[in-house]
């Protein structure tokens, strides 16, 4: 087993417990600092496979950006929202086995993925996917460089109309006519 | 070398534990971030085959990119009705809102 | 003047001069920046807005003029220019246009804010045109969440109102849950043929790649019909659209029935026929099922319901059932049939919320009995809604007839009677709950005489709408041309 071998199974390892945490934690806050090591878990796997401008991308991005906006979204919404969602409810055979399906134990998430990757894994062993091909690749950032103001030019700016809706909405959504709404809502 | 289906099947666990995520939760922040945990199964599959295609071919890793755009789009957006509904009602879980029937 | 210099593989004065094949894009998208940029200044006169938008959408018909006839792939293979491209962009802009015409009176009544509401309207459309007029898949999956994201937005714009915030925030969940798994799918297509390109993706599949990754290929197959069924809002996808569509304001709830639905339609002909023809009998099989169940499920459940907006939700995924036979049966008839259903559905569709607008912008509820005694009250609209109820039953001589015949036709050709016979059984079905609006509108006394009103440009939206549905169903034999000229063939 090389090293390389040996840093992806390791990363791999974090991205997936810690995506585990994320399906099952009981409190949100924590749930999104799970979600923030999964995504520089996948970063690291980014990594590995020679995307080193994924890799800057995904850290700046998901690890930033979107780890901020999900950050934000918890401290704005109500305080209730910080707790757990309740223990499951009823009393002895009958909540123990609730309990170990209860998406709080983890049981239940892990199988389905479990479940879910036994089948695309026995879906991916009756297919022939090629070996890696010959030859060191190319540094990827000059390559993606050309390619985004060659060939994907038009979905270049066809994605700069997506974050122009994305701001609009975002804007339209939450804007406070004169603040009325939220004085008359808080105590 | 690490073997293509090692990176598909990380994806395929990393996919399976985002949808359940997304289906048995109520609350509409998790939902989103299961959501967002699809996604980076998604784009690793993307750059997973990018790598393994040809050493010059980067149409998966470009994929990647924009998936990753539109996710940040999709999540402010996503977060901006959240905020709507929360401001004025207090609740963010999918179950709470419950005028309309599933 | 410089040269322009080539980038990777791409000559960029070449990309620059078939820029012109991209006109009616990029007008729309011009016109929605525009409207966005000028609103805020407007503070509440945001009426002429109207005219912006709509101007924007006629100038848009003028750009498809260099497309028109088609030149295959055009800048950087990003963009086809063929039959289905040319027939669906036309559509496409068309209901966006009615759409536009219906909303200004209920955008005042409601306080939508109708710069932004025109603008995602506009930049929705660019998505849903790009999405039918490509071969690749970077470019569907960006239309597609162009105009999925406006959608989400639009369905949240009656901010204060709850049923209004819960639309759009399960069009969200759903839609975004909805595009992972479409997008999983791609990845695998992605992986298998090394191509994000649907003819390359056929070639590549019909040289032998189908055979050795067949079942990665199935894998792949199930992933796009789920995720392309939750934008079709294909049964058992569709739960989240009754109520999406009866909480969204109701000119949204109209363009994202035949917007987004229509455009999942042309993006799934796109990505079944052209790319992964080769299994056709793998995904018609299951389409065959959808569109049953779909159908099925539709009608009956909108026969159970009381509030017309919801009966409209479930009527929509009935049609959709009917428009998904086409690809059950994935023949040259098939197609062209759903092309032409497509295009009736558009118009006749719209015609039918278009009478919900009217109740509504006049202070109108969605119920039942709000309808009660409108043939009265206002004639004329009573009796453009019957006639675009007849057409969505697909009463002879109606679009809705010539779609529904042409469907039912080329299922019977390709010997799926069981199917023909479920669009039959379900054409009767349909007919009760429409019966319900109409008795309603006819033979029950108005709870008040109070007239209604509606503005010029409603006027010629509605006109627009039923004079579509009058024409595509009367003179149907150019549109018949039409479509078997735009069909994509099987490889």
């Amino acid at each position: 087993m090389t090293g390389l071998q040996i840093a992806f199974l390791a990363l791999s390892a974090v991205m997936l417990f810690a995506a585990w945490k994320v399906v099952t934690s009981d409190i949100i806050v924590h749930a999104a600092l799970w979600m923030v090591l999964s995504f520089v878990a996948v970063a690291g796997i980014f990594l590995t496979l020679h995307a080193e401008f994924l890799f800057a991308v995904q850290l700046l991005v998901y690890a930033g950006a979107i780890t901020a906006l999900v950050i934000f979204a918890i401290m704005l919404s109500d305080i209730r929202e910080l707790r757990g969602e309740g223990e499951p409810a009823g009393a002895g055979l009958g909540r123990r086995v609730r309990r170990l399906v209860s998406r709080r134990l983890g049981l239940a998430p892990a199988a389905v993925a479990v479940g879910f990757a036994a089948v695309m894994y026995s879906v991916y062993r009756a297919t022939p996917w090629p070996g890696l091909p010959p030859g060191d690749p190319a540094p990827s950032t000059l390559a993606i460089g050309r390619e985004l103001f060659g060939t994907y030019v038009v979905p270049f700016e066809l994605a700069s109309i997506v974050l122009l809706v994305a701001m609009v909405g975002a804007i339209v959504l939450t804007l406070r006519e004169g603040g009325r709404e939220k004085e008359e809502k808080r105590p | 070398m690490i073997p293509l289906s090692w990176v598909l099947v990380s994806a395929a666990l990393l996919f399976g534990l985002g949808l359940y995520g997304a289906l048995a939760r109520t609350n509409a922040v998790r939902i989103l971030i299961a959501i967002e945990l699809m996604l980076n199964a998604v784009n690793l599959n993307l750059v997973g085959f990018s790598r393994y295609l040809s050493p010059h071919d980067v149409t998966g890793q470009v994929f990647a990119l924009f998936v990753i755009t539109v996710a940040a789009a999709e999540a402010a957006v996503g977060l901006a009705i959240i905020l709507m509904i929360v401001r004025q009602r207090d609740v963010s879980d999918v179950d709470r809102i419950n005028l309309l029937k599933w | 003047m410089p040269t322009l210099p080539i980038v990777g593989e791409v000559d960029t004065a070449v990309l620059v001069a078939q820029l012109i094949f991209l006109l009616p894009e990029l007008i729309l998208a011009v016109t929605g920046t525009v409207i966005v940029a000028i609103s805020p200044l407007l503070r509440g006169r945001e009426r002429p807005l109207v005219f912006v938008a709509a101007t924007g959408v006629l100038a848009a018909f003028a750009g498809l003029g260099p497309s028109v006839g088609g030149a295959g792939e055009v800048l950087a293979r990003m963009l086809v220019l063929d039959g289905t491209s040319t027939f669906f962009r036309p559509v496409f802009m068309l209901g966006a246009l009615i759409v536009i015409g219906l909303s200004p009176d209920y955008l005042a009544r409601r306080q939508v804010p109708a710069g932004e509401f025109y603008a995602l309207v506009l930049f929705a459309t660019v998505g849903i045109m790009l999405m039918a007029s490509t071969h690749e898949l970077l470019m569907l999956y960006l239309g597609l969440e162009l105009a999925s994201i406006s959608g989400y937005v639009l369905a949240g714009m009656l901010r204060s109102d709850a049923r209004s915030q819960e639309a759009s925030i399960k069009l969200f969940l759903i839609g975004a849950m909805g595009s992972a798994v479409l997008l999983f799918g791609l990845s695998l297509v992605y992986g298998i043929t090394g191509s994000t390109n649907l003819v390359e993706i056929g070639h590549a599949l019909t040289g032998g790649a189908a055979a050795t990754f067949r079942p990665a290929l199935l894998a792949a197959t199930m992933f796009l019909v789920a995720g392309f069924g939750f934008k079709m809002a294909a049964v058992p996808f569709h739960m989240y659209v009754p109520d999406a569509y009866e909480g969204a304001p109701t000119p949204v709830a109209a363009f994202l029935s035949v917007g987004l639905e229509g455009a999942a339609f042309a993006a799934a002909i796109r990505v079944f026929v052209t790319g992964l023809g080769i299994i056709q009998p793998n995904w018609a099989a299951v389409f065959a099922v959808l569109a049953l169940a779909t159908m099925t499920l539709g009608n009956v459940t909108a026969l159970l319901q009381q509030n017309v907006k919801r009966m409209m939700a479930y009527s929509s995924i009935a049609q959709a059932g009917y428009i998904l036979v086409g690809l059950a049966v994935a023949t040259d008839r098939g197609i062209s049939a759903m092309l032409y259903y497509v295009l009736a559905y558009t118009v006749m569709n719209l015609g039918a919320w278009a009478a919900l607008i009217y109740l509504s912008h006049n202070g109108q509820s969605e119920e039942l009995a709000d309808f009660a005694g409108l043939g009265r009250r206002a004639p004329l609209v009573a009796w453009a809604l019957t006639f675009c109820f007849l057409s969505l039953i697909g009463i002879p001589p109606t679009a809705g007839f010539f779609g529904k015949f042409l469907l039912f036709s080329a299922a019977v050709d390709a010997g799926l009677f069981w199917l023909a016979v479920a669009m039959a059984v379900n054409s009767v079905i349909s007919l009760g709950y429409y019966w319900n609006v109409v008795r309603a509108m006819f033979m029950e006394e108005p709870a008040t005489e109070e007239p209604l009103k509606a503005s010029p440009v409603f006027g010629l939206g509605f006109t627009l709408a039923v004079l579509g549905t009058l024409l595509i169903g009367l003179g149907a034999a150019p549109f018949f041309r039409l479509v078997s000229a735009a069909v994509v063939t099987l490889p």
